[in-house]
């Protein structure tokens, strides 16, 4: 009995000796294995591609097990979440085993869906320098020993990849009466080190009332860690009615709305007001006075004084000044004249419209009593590159030509056989208007029958 | 001659367990009382600027149940071969059982290695060990029957 008990405890010794054995050797074994693979993990390459659903980072991991025992790597997932604590991409890895003395390549895809982001998060995303935060959850085994989980952080520095977007002071210039053409300086920088910016920047020029008064577009590419500077050429209308901005300094206010968008789905908008002090081409126009003077019969000269400053500083006014006079009452043409112009911006244009215009009728009203010459005029300015029309309603006080006509006691003196020579005396003052009327005055004789009825004689 | 627990012994026999057994005390507390008592000092030893007490923390049963181990065995390597040598192993193997439960955190191991060991990376591992500290628990219990065995044999 007591040998049996002394061979029994010497064996559950040796037992326990060999399993303790067993249990160190397997210990180190399985630990030096999945340190030695893990602390063998080596980053062999990191690529950033734009996809059509926005970018993929692609981590290749090479893992070499030095140990003694099979290291397996059997999930691999990872979450990216940006400064706000969004989450912005992710990917997982299918696992890998790694045997005694070999190596294995370990692919990690990130996909960052643009798409899919809130217009919150991309913005932050694209606008805000940020330390992104990758989650990695990694689950690895030396079966049946240790099985190990890691939750991992990995801050990755993140440069805004469009940063200082900078919508500069537009400078406009006309392209004709109802457009101009806006130029915008855009810059901004790419401090992002992975993905560059290719995208088609859509520039819309918005009044106050949201209404779209111009549209241009422009491509923006910006690598990885560079900068982008260009001008985005927006041909935009003209505010209505377009007189107020040919006679009046007018501060135009606009909404520059860009959108920037790509086909992988970056797509930002943002805004800015501008505004531009528009500086009147007929500051200050002014129609003088007119002068008449006779012409024909049925014409008068006259000359008209017109004045203004362009006090546009973009714009000189060249060409030709056109005024048409119509009657106010009638609506018909009466009259015209031009002038040819060049106001350069910032000058002061001072000249007179010469042409002819019709003598209003009737003439005895006109020469005895004066008249209210009322016209509408059109101003017509037939100049590069902004042409324009004006119209004013003017009235006009004629003053009678001729002040009384006196017709003295006439005599007749036989002449001929059949004629007699008659004289009549004809005194005729000169009016208050400023035409002095040149002529012949004629005087026709009527007998008066018994009827009293005229009767033409020569 | 003296006697020990029913034991004759000679002089020199006694003086060479009392020699033995406080050799294996002084052994047995340096693996199972000092190391884990002065663990981040130890450590220190081989690593510089870390801040080992964020990584893991070892329960402070350990160097108590260490102690209990240094004196158990000891006391076994004293009285071997009486009866208290069985009473002796059996509480030895279980201080053991203990210690390597409480060394293992009950198998499961957490550790966390804070942002600055690593440049921008945090981490927080499990281990998981009890496969291992099952296999390291059954030398304990064959020593727990071998005590009780040692038992009935005297």
């Amino acid at each position: 009995m007591g040998r049996r008990l002394s061979a029994i405890i010497r064996a559950l010794t040796i037992s326990a000796a060999i399993i303790g054995l067993i249990a160190f050797i397997s210990t180190l074994a399985s630990v030096a294995s999945l340190a030695l693979t893990l602390s063998s993990i080596n980053i062999e390459s990191f690529s950033v591609q734009r996809v059509s659903s926005g970018v993929s980072l692609l981590a290749e991991l090479e893992l070499r097990n030095s140990g003694v025992l099979e290291v397996s790597i059997d999930s691999i997932s990872v979450e990216v979440v940006d400064s706000l604590g969004d989450k912005v991409g992710g990917g997982e890895a299918d696992g890998v085993k790694v045997s005694p003395g070999s190596k294995a390549v370990l692919n990690i895809p990130i996909n960052i869906q643009l798409k899919e982001l809130s217009k919150e998060t991309l913005e932050n995303l694209l606008y805000n320098d940020q330390t992104l935060k990758a989650i990695i959850l990694f689950k690895s085994s030396v079966k049946p020993f240790i099985r190990l989980a890691v939750d991992a952080e990995l801050r990755i520095d993140w440069g805004a990849p469009i940063h200082g977007l900078k919508i500069g002071s537009p400078t406009p210039s006309l392209l004709n009466n109802t457009h101009m053409l806006v130029e915008i300086p855009l810059s901004f920088k790419n401090r992002n080190s992975y993905i560059g910016i290719d995208a088609v920047a859509n520039i819309s020029i918005l009044d106050d009332r949201g209404s779209r008064m111009g549209y241009g577009a422009l491509r923006v590419k910006a690598g990885p860690s560079s900068s982008y500077s260009d001008t985005a050429k927006i041909v935009a209308k003209l505010p209505s009615p377009a007189e107020g901005l040919l006679l009046n300094d007018t501060l135009l206010s606009y909404n520059v709305v860009l959108e920037i968008a790509d086909s992988s789905g970056l797509k930002t908008t943002i805004s800015r007001k501008i505004s531009y002090m528009w500086g009147a081409p007929l500051k200050g126009f002014k129609l003088g006075e007119p002068t008449f003077k006779p012409y024909n019969d049925t014409h008068l000269t006259f000359s008209l004084p017109i004045s203004f400053k362009n006090n546009n500083e973009h714009i000189s006014l060249d060409g030709l000044l056109r005024l048409v006079m119509y009657n106010a009452s009638t609506g018909e043409l009466v009259g015209s004249g031009a002038l040819s112009i060049y106001v350069g911006p910032g000058s002061y244009f001072s000249g007179e419209v010469v042409g002819l215009v019709k003598i209003p009728a009737p003439l005895e009203e006109l020469l005895l009593k004066g008249s209210k010459l009322r016209y509408r005029m059109v101003i017509e300015g037939l100049t590069k590159p902004l042409s324009f029309r004006l119209e004013r309603e003017v009235i006009y006080e004629l003053r009678p030509l001729i002040k009384g006509i006196n017709v003295s006691s006439s005599y007749a003196k036989p002449y001929n056989p059949i004629h007699v020579a008659v004289a009549i005396p004809v005194s005729i003052g000169s009016g208050p208007s400023e035409i002095t009327p040149r002529g012949i005055a004629y005087v026709e004789l009527y007998e008066m029958d018994d009827r009293q009825h005229l009767q033409p004689r020569t | 001659m003296p006697r020990l627990l029913g034991l004759e012994l000679t002089r020199r026999g006694l003086a060479l367990r009392a020699a033995a057994a406080t050799a294996t005390f002084i052994i047995y507390i340096t693996i199972f009382y000092y190391i884990p008592s002065n663990l981040i000092s130890v450590a220190k030893l081989f690593t510089a600027d870390v801040n080992l007490p964020d990584l893991f923390t070892v329960s402070p049963l350990v160097p108590i149940i260490g102690l209990g181990i240094a004196t158990s065995h000891s006391l076994g390597v004293f009285f071997r071969k009486t009866r208290a040598e069985g009473v002796a192993t059996i509480a030895g193997a279980s201080l053991l059982a203990l210690y390597i439960y409480y060394l293992l955190n009950g198998g499961i191991i957490s550790i966390k290695i804070p942002e600055g060991l690593i440049q921008n990376v945090s981490i927080r591992a499990v281990i998981d060990l009890t496969t291992l500290m099952q296999l390291f628990l059954i030398p304990p219990a064959l020593s727990i029957i071998k005590g009780i065995l040692k038992l009935l044999e005297r």
